[in-house]
């Protein structure tokens, strides 16, 4: 990679805009993505995500704004470094896994040798081996699933989509493909997830894109927006519960502890310095961030207000 | 381009391993083979040569005949021209021999010519005599007839003429247009009526086959999802292309071994039963103008087809829309009387014009020989207008509607897509 090429974003949108009749399904939306980042695409049912995706991949044309990968345009060369997993997932169920492969893969620009040699690698990192000779409609709707993200990646794309990868795996699976998601991030691949999982984004995302009604509502680091919409309040674990404290105006069961809400003129020290006099055992005592559900959920609600 | 040439391989392989389609494939080939064993155990048993002798008799039809007439030397007249064709007249001296080499099945029909026959022309012919129906007729009445009268004129007209008494023409019909001058092409009516119906044919069962698996592939990848993987990967017009080369060409092959096998057919019967000679002439031109009516009409269609799979839920609904498409497309065959009686009218040219009939209906013009160089012209580059416009209508259609699941748009909806709103 070269050292301009590192500094450009993998995937850069400025001002995508597209409508369905009178239906104005995404609207002014700016995004990028850089190599080795994992951002999650987040957002309500109808929200505009998917067809914000397929923006990006060139399957859908933008009434307005433009779409460049790697700081060229949308070309069918520049299309062939990106690798998508679509949510509606399917295959050739009549095909066997391995032609299945190098057909995709021919479609990305590869030749059908390298797609060959690539296709056991893929098979071999997804434990697919044993099923290569297998049609599809054998597979179960897991190993259907890995041989799809073998697919995704059999070009070795540098800008990957993948659209709830891990709706219907099981737990093992599940942590095969975080795994291969942070392998793949380590390789410098640029890695948008959408998901309505939103412990999946917390774990796996550098960053969250939040779309809602066509429009970008959120975009940053996850500490940050977990910062902007901090309440103020603290959360304390502690036994005792943390009741009868002063300067405490509210104090609510949360989890495993309290939130308390605390008056105006208190501090968190005075509040810390009441337990300790108390002879509190205390296992937690921290600001209270929200988690991003409760985040998603806030600004969803807000959004139909 | 080269991810055109992908899916048309892919569609091309993919469809060469469907059952159905294997078994369409063979069809023709069995029922041609099973035939041709019909008409051979039929042939066999009518000579009584079931046994191995039926490969002998396959080529050559052994014809005796007794020769008592007497020719104005005193000796018989039936000395010579004993080969016609594959039908070898065999001389025996007397009838009783013969009559026991007819019944020993050494030969197939026996023929006496009678001692008077310069006079009165008498020939006996002896058959044996079996219950039921006499199937099988006289077939070896056209060799007997050259074969007596190559030797009645034997040495008493010159060769050239006695060739001309035997075959006494070959008839060839010339047009001329309406200044007397001699059409261009106007010696090969017969055999631009086997090229022009042939691809005529070709395209209509093209249309049914072809574009049947066009349907089935575009429905199919929408059922199963792989659609939106394949149109992140490939342009709709490549992948349109695509499909129509590769189905197009499995159409080919289904037409090419069916019409093959029919070929061999007649090839192998004709070496048993005596077929007439057809006077074909091949023609180039002719050949490449059929040619291209047949790719363009196909890419015209094909590509309408593809649009409906494309817009459509399922197959079934796709097999009940595409009806009107296939059935303009095919209509020109029931206005065949009128291209034929009328073919510079109204009618004709209209059907000629308009894409959707264009192929057939020029097909049938261009057979019967009733279609100018200015028809053709016109014709052709309006088909090919309208092929542009199909592949650009189905592309825009592909990207709106290609990805929808479960819906099928509403025409207000597409038009509106098609206007770019």
């Amino acid at each position: 990679m070269t050292s301009v090429a590192a500094m450009q974003p993998a995937v850069r949108a400025v001002g995508l805009r597209k409508r369905f009749g009178n239906l104005v399904a995404v609207n002014d939306v700016s995004l990028s993505v850089s190599p080795g980042e994992v951002v999650g695409l987040v957002g309500p049912n109808g929200s505009g995500k998917t067809t914000t995706i397929r923006m990006l991949l060139d399957i859908l044309r933008p009434d307005e704004g433009r779409v460049s990968i790697f700081g060229a345009d949308l070309t069918a060369q520049a299309t062939e470094q990106i690798g998508y997993l679509p949510e509606e997932r399917g295959l050739y169920r009549g095909l066997r896994v391995i032609p299945t492969l190098v057909y995709l893969a021919r479609l990305k620009g590869m030749s059908q040798q390298d797609a060959l040699d690539r296709a056991g690698e893929v098979l071999s990192r997804l434990g697919l081996e044993p099923h290569q000779n297998k049609k599809i409609r054998e597979l179960s709707r897991g190993l259907g699933q890995l041989v799809q993200l073998a697919a995704t990646v059999m070009h070795k794309p540098r800008f990957l989509v993948l659209d709830e990868p891990f709706s219907g795996l099981d737990p093992v699976n599940v942590r095969l493909i975080k795994d291969f998601i942070a392998e793949l991030s380590g390789e410098s691949v640029a890695i948008m997830l959408s998901t309505h999982q939103m412990t999946d984004v917390e774990e796996l995302c550098d960053r969250v894109i939040m779309i809602n009604k066509g429009s970008v509502v959120l975009d940053g680091g996850l500490a940050e927006i977990r910062r902007r919409f901090a309440s103020g309040e603290l959360f304390v674990a502690s036994r005792p519960a943390p009741e009868g404290l002063e300067g405490v105006i509210e104090s609510r069961a949360d989890g495993a502890g309290h939130a308390l809400r605390l008056a105006v003129g208190q501090t968190p020290e005075g509040v810390l310095r009441q337990l300790l006099d108390r002879g509190a055992s205390i296992d937690r005592f921290e600001p209270a961030t929200p988690s991003l559900e409760q985040i998603f959920v806030r600004v969803v609600k807000e959004g139909r207000g | 381009m080269a991810k055109t040439w992908i899916v048309a391989r892919h569609e091309f392989s993919v469809t060469l391993g469907r059952v159905g389609y294997r078994i369409s494939l063979a069809v023709v080939p069995v029922v041609a083979l099973l035939a041709f064993i019909g008409i051979f155990i039929f042939q066999s048993v009518r000579s009584g040569e079931i046994s191995g002798e039926a490969g002998a008799s396959a080529e050559t039809v052994r014809v005796g005949y007794v020769d008592l007439s007497e020719g104005e030397d005193g000796g018989g007249i039936f000395t010579s021209y004993r080969q016609q064709g594959r039908t070898a007249f065999v001389p025996y001296v007397d009838q009783e021999t013969a009559t026991g080499a007819l019944l020993e099945g050494d030969i197939e029909d026996l023929y006496v010519f009678a001692p008077d026959y310069l006079r009165s022309g008498r020939v006996t012919r002896v058959e044996i005599k079996r219950s039921g129906i006499d199937v099988d007729g006289n077939s070896s009445a056209g060799a007997l007839r050259r074969f007596v009268v190559s030797n009645l004129l034997e040495g008493r007209v010159e060769t050239g003429l006695a060739e001309r008494v035997v075959e006494p023409y070959r008839l060839t019909t010339v047009e001329v247009d309406e200044a007397g001058a001699e059409a261009a092409d106007s010696e090969l009516n017969f055999s631009r009526l086997v090229i022009f119906g042939a691809f005529g044919l070709l395209l209509t069962v093209s249309l049914f086959t072809a574009g049947g698996y066009l349907v089935q592939s575009v429905t199919e990848e929408k059922q199963n999802r792989v659609m939106e993987v394949l149109v992140s990967s490939v342009k709709p017009d490549y992948l349109i292309f695509g499909k129509l080369i590769g189905l197009g060409a499995v159409g080919l092959l289904q037409m090419g071994v069916w019409v093959g096998s029919g070929l061999l057919f007649v090839l192998f019967v004709g070496r048993m039963v005596d077929l007439p000679d057809l006077d074909f002439t091949f023609s180039l031109g002719a050949l490449l103008l059929a040619f291209t009516y047949f790719l363009l009409g196909y890419a015209f269609v094909g590509t309408l087809m593809a649009a409906i799979g494309g817009v459509t839920t399922s197959q079934q609904e796709a097999n009940n829309i595409t009806a009107f498409v296939v059935l303009p497309a095919v209509a020109p065959i029931w206005f065949t009387n009128f291209l034929i009686q009328d073919p510079e009218g109204v009618v004709a040219r209209v059907l000629s014009f308009v894409p959707i009939t264009a192929p057939v209906a020029s097909m049938i013009r261009l057979a019967f020989g009733g279609m100018g160089a200015i028809d053709v012209t016109v014709s052709l580059l309006l088909l090919l207008a309208g092929v542009i416009g199909a592949v650009w209508l189905t592309a825009r259609l592909f990207r709106a509607y290609l990805l929808m699941y479960g819906q099928r748009p509403r025409i207000v909806d597409m038009a509106r897509t098609l206007r770019g709103r």
